[in-house]
């Protein structure tokens, strides 16, 4: 902070020169900008196609790996179905970055995310598309468990919050 | 500077308004730490809190003529600024460690008295949601700084209400017209202007480095720089704003 007016005139120290001091951004500011746009710049190089897969604790798996992981460790796979229209998926995702769900889905299953992309594009890929078609995928969020073989275990329609969901988890058979 | 801060502190907490609200808002957090053991989400309440905090923090000042007063003195605007922001923080930090004890004080005394069983509260988790909005109470701190350099009286807090549905409506529009690329447009708008980042999953390590905490950095620091920038370009009227 006081590199940054270290930078700014001194008006007891210099003279006055407002049309100067005001209209040009001091250096270290313009360094700061320039150090932020940049970090701006790499955040997004190294992010590209990761994004869907970078929310929460949960370590999400790409949906073409899926089953492929699940059919080696045996593990079921949850799919979480959302779009990002959708305000309600948003605070399921803040559910995913509670510790207390992300350990159990990471130890019990392998995640996988699902964003539709109907509204924006028009269409979904047709892995997508058929993903939704076979869990008959209406609204979102949804949030479906699969055997490694891909038959369905249980499906949670729609946000009901932290607790059933945990419940969901612990015995995805009995959803709702 | 820290004259500026001790300034902004003695301001607010001097306010028998601001305490009353802010009471009332760590009233409401603390049953939510003490039933969730810490580790619920602090968010919504919280911001509340710092838009209070922050609400008119450079204008009334300016409003009111003293600032004026001030800017008489050899002291730098850019000193001014930051010392609100960083008063700003501070106020916010004390109210969110109130907001703690006092849910501490919920979980281990006033629920047992009640008969109640209160979930332990787990301090690392705590500390960790602590930190979390307080980490995310940087950028809309920054947001209503640079709103309040030009925005008079309580309109920074207005113009930060307003900005959620303004940058959504390149994308209804673009729903309504069925137009992608306006719709693309204005995702791109949103997450930049608005940017929002999980800091309690960075805090626990997840994507520190991702897009999000870059657009969030750039935010911050395009928010503060701009108000710097406003505000010592401004001038000053006595007795009128």
């Amino acid at each position: 902070m006081d590199r940054t007016d270290a930078a700014l005139p001194d008006p007891a120290a210099a003279p006055p020169s407002r049309s100067q001091s005001q209209s040009r951004l001091s250096p270290v500011l313009a360094w700061v900008l320039l150090a932020a746009v940049l970090f701006r710049i790499v955040t997004a190089v190294m992010s590209r196609g990761t994004g869907e897969n970078s929310v929460g604790l949960v370590q999400w798996q790409p949906r073409e790996r899926a089953g492929a992981l699940a059919k080696a460790s045996g593990k079921p796979i949850l799919y979480d179905f959302g779009a990002a229209w959708c305000e309600p998926c948003k605070l399921l995702d803040r559910d995913w970055a509670d510790p207390t769900v992300a350990a159990k889905v990471n130890g019990a299953f392998v995640p996988t995310r699902i964003t539709d992309r109907q509204r924006e594009d028009g269409r979904n890929p047709e892995d997508v598309a058929e993903l939704m078609r076979r869990f008959e995928i209406v609204g979102f969020p949804a949030v479906v468990a699969a055997a490694p073989d891909g038959h369905l275990l249980g499906k949670l329609e729609g946000y009901a919050g932290r607790e059933r969901l945990m419940r969901f988890l612990e015995n995805p058979t009995t959803s709702e | 500077m820290i004259e500026m801060v001790r300034r902004f502190l003695r301001q607010r907490f001097s306010n028998v308004g601001v305490v009353i609200a802010l009471s009332a808002l760590a009233l409401l957090l603390a049953p939510q730490i003490a039933g969730s053991g810490g580790q619920s989400s602090l968010d919504g309440v919280s911001t509340l809190a710092l838009i209070i905090l922050a609400a008119g923090c450079v204008a009334r000042d300016a409003s009111g003529g003293a600032l004026q007063m001030i800017l008489c003195r050899p002291i730098r605007r850019s000193d001014y600024l930051l010392g609100r922001y960083l008063g700003i923080l501070l106020a916010f930090a004390l109210f969110l460690v109130a907001s703690a004890a006092l849910g501490i004080a919920f979980a281990r005394g006033i629920i047992p008295l009640l008969g109640g069983q209160a979930r332990p509260v787990e301090f690392a988790a705590l500390g960790a949601q602590l930190t979390a909005t307080f980490l995310g109470g940087l950028a809309t701190a920054a947001t209503i700084l640079l709103l309040s350099t030009f925005l008079p009286g309580y309109g920074d807090v207005l113009g930060f209400i307003l900005l959620t549905p303004l940058s959504a409506l390149p994308d209804v529009a673009g729903q309504v017209l069925r137009a992608p690329w306006l719709q693309r447009a204005g995702k791109i708008l949103r997450e930049n202007l608005l940017p929002s980042l999980d800091w309690t999953a960075v805090l626990h390590g997840r994507d520190p480095l991702g897009e999000a905490s870059g657009r969030w950095v750039l935010a911050v620091v395009v928010s503060l720089i701009a108000a710097l920038v406003i505000f010592s370009r401004r001038e000053f009227a006595y007795g009128q704003d």
